[in-house]
């Protein structure tokens, strides 16, 4: 049984028919895990913990009581969600020697609850400062689809794992785009949620404002029944928003039905490479998107959204900072310090700017429901390739990777991305962008895109 | 030599993508890929289970004459062990379908300006 070609739902089924064990499916996860360590996804694998919570799910089918909604379901999450008896690492040798959690992070706590199987820590930039995953310490993530080619980041290993079939979803987080670059140059789908949506607690923070956390998946089934279930009021976390629990996997197949649609143009067909431009296009053509609409200040946006990022990761780690800069990661240390000491003046403008920024987009949404941009400038770069040449101009790598997800984490709106395949055979993503919890709109989109076939087939390493 | 300059996680994972790049190219005959990863000079060294090769071009002449059918294997027992940024061992078993005797092979790799390479090699079957 070719485990990474199933989806949840059918792996599930051959699990309550007892044609496979959770101790199974445990032990081929970590196996094959094991045999492909060379992608360099995980910085932890938590073997015990696995087989723990598989004989558990086993215990319970065998007494014939009914299984929770991720049974069996192998999983992994970035390195800096809690994981309860382990250092929470933040993607940074900083933070190797400091106290285990001691419990696990609210959506880990979901997960667990649901039966899904944790099979360990996955790697990230250092402090999820960076769209790479090289990270000097931990070594670059690979991209399964070509391993010399570097996964995306801040949540690349996340990205990574679940692309090459090693687990069936993976959590992240996005601050700029950390979700949607990854899911973009590995080929997957990812979402991030409205700002204040899902539970942050026991996640390491890296810039308050922003941070976002969110699922990848292998289909927009899978990756709908973990949002469902990653849902939830969570009292300790203030940052979250007072909305009601909103399922979006029952609505899947209404597909795109009566979503409205539209290209986003201006800073966003410009800034981009003609792959992208042409993988916006089936996606336009497939959900009727005739109108192209622009954002206003889109440039503008990014910069504020790198000033509050540079401004709070400064302001976090100034203090270790002061004391042993030695340990921090090279790729981020001085721009951290540049962070720190940014003019205040500078911090509240972007912030004002950001309320302005949202009171002009939002009644785009009175047209449409789904705005469609490329993820990501362009396809997967080689490891340690220092520029992309965009719009005719040489951009450096790591920071430019996000320029067009940032804006639209900036105003805090929920964002499908789906893999689609370019001319060059390397995968890209798009962003299927909705209105404020809104999630289940994108999501149908995504679904009608995948249904037609348009996007990415799921060709994993396993199946080789 | 301190403690943590072995295992450093970034050189681990350097030198674990070299080698299964090269167990890759093993499995699949890419001999280009093989030549590639080992140190073309006189001073490289591959003692293999019937042969014993001195110098890049014994080891392209065995390479080229090395059929190219049944090189599917399984490792296990692998240990991969980086000392410092530029040097690392690697050690494997392997076994092959319908071969009873167990496989040994061990690696020495360096960081040269090209990249990781294989200096010295032994492999072994177990009697």
């Amino acid at each position: 049984m070719k485990l990474s070609s199933l989806s949840i739902n059918a792996l599930q089924q051959a699990l309550s028919q007892g044609e496979i064990s959770a101790r199974d499916i445990a032990q081929n996860t970590l196996a094959a895990i094991e045999q492909h360590k060379a992608i360099n996804a995980w910085t932890e694998v938590t073997s015990q913990r696995m087989l723990r919570e598989a004989d558990q799910i086993d215990l319970q089918r065998q007494r014939g009581e009914a299984l929770p909604p991720l049974a069996g379901i192998p999983y992994a999450v970035k390195n800096l969600f809690d994981v309860a008896g382990h250092s929470t690492l933040a993607g940074a040798s900083l933070f190797s020697a400091r106290a285990a959690a001691r419990e696990d992070a609210w959506a880990v706590s979901k997960l667990r609850q649901s039966g899904a199987l944790l099979s360990g820590m996955l790697n990230m930039d250092a402090y999820a400062y960076g769209f790479t995953t090289e990270n000097t310490h931990y070594g670059a993530t690979r991209n399964p689809r070509d391993l010399t080619r570097v996964a995306g980041g801040s949540s690349g290993g996340s990205a990574a794992a679940v692309a090459a079939g090693l687990v069936h979803f993976s959590l992240g987080t996005d601050t700029n785009g950390s979700i949607r670059v990854p899911a973009s140059l590995c080929g997957i789908f990812g979402l991030k949620p409205t700002f204040g949506r899902l539970s942050r607690s026991g996640s390491h923070p890296f810039v308050a404002s922003l941070d976002h956390i969110g699922p990848f998946a292998r289909s927009v089934e899978d990756l709908s029944l973990v949002y469902d279930t990653l849902q939830g009021a969570d009292a300790s976390d203030a940052f979250q928003a007072a909305q009601p629990v909103s399922p979006a996997s029952a609505g899947l197949s209404k597909g795109a039905e009566g979503v409205r649609s539209a290209v986003l143009g201006g800073f966003f067909s410009t800034w981009c490479s003609d792959e992208a431009r042409a993988a916006v296009a089936v996606a336009a053509k497939a959900l009727q998107a005739i109108d192209e609409v622009t954002l206003p200040n889109a440039e503008i946006a990014r910069s504020a959204a790198f000033i509050m990022t540079a401004a709070e990761g400064g302001n976090h780690y100034l203090p270790m900072l002061r004391t042993q800069p030695e340990q921090f990661e090279p790729n981020s240390r001085e721009r951290l310090l540049a962070g720190a000491m940014l003019p205040s003046a500078w911090y509240v403008q972007a912030q004002r700017f950001r309320r302005h920024f949202q009171q002009q987009v939002l009644p785009l949404f009175e047209q449409f429901d789904v705005l469609i941009a490329p993820a990501t400038p362009c396809t997967a770069t080689t490891i340690g390739q220092e520029t992309i040449h965009i719009n005719g101009q040489h951009l450096p790598t790591r920071a430019s990777m996000g320029m067009l997800t940032q804006p639209i984490s900036f105003l805090g709106l929920p964002v499908c991305t789906v893999p689609l395949q370019t001319a060059s055979g390397l995968p890209i993503g798009l962003q299927l962008i909705a209105a404020p919890f809104k999630e289940h709109l994108a999501l149908r989109a995504a679904w009608a895109l995948q249904q037609q076939g348009l996007t990415l087939p799921q060709t994993t390493l396993m199946d080789a | 030599m301190t403690p943590e300059h072995i295992d450093r996680p970034a050189i681990l994972a350097e030198v674990t993508a070299a080698f299964y790049r090269y167990e890759q190219a093993l499995i699949g005959n890419d001999v280009e890929v093989l030549d590639e990863l080992f140190w073309h000079d006189k001073r490289t060294v591959r003692l293999g289970a019937g042969e014993n090769l001195y110098g890049i071009d014994e080891i392209r002449a065995f390479r080229a004459a090395r059929p190219s059918k049944g090189l599917e294997r399984e490792l296990r027992n692998t240990v991969i062990t980086t000392f410092g940024d530029n040097y690392a061992v690697c050690s494997t078993e392997f076994t092959r379908e319908g071969v009873e005797r167990i496989g040994r092979q061990q690696q020495t790799w360096v960081r040269l300006p090209c990249g990781w390479r294989i200096v010295a090699a032994q492999v072994s079957l177990m009697s």
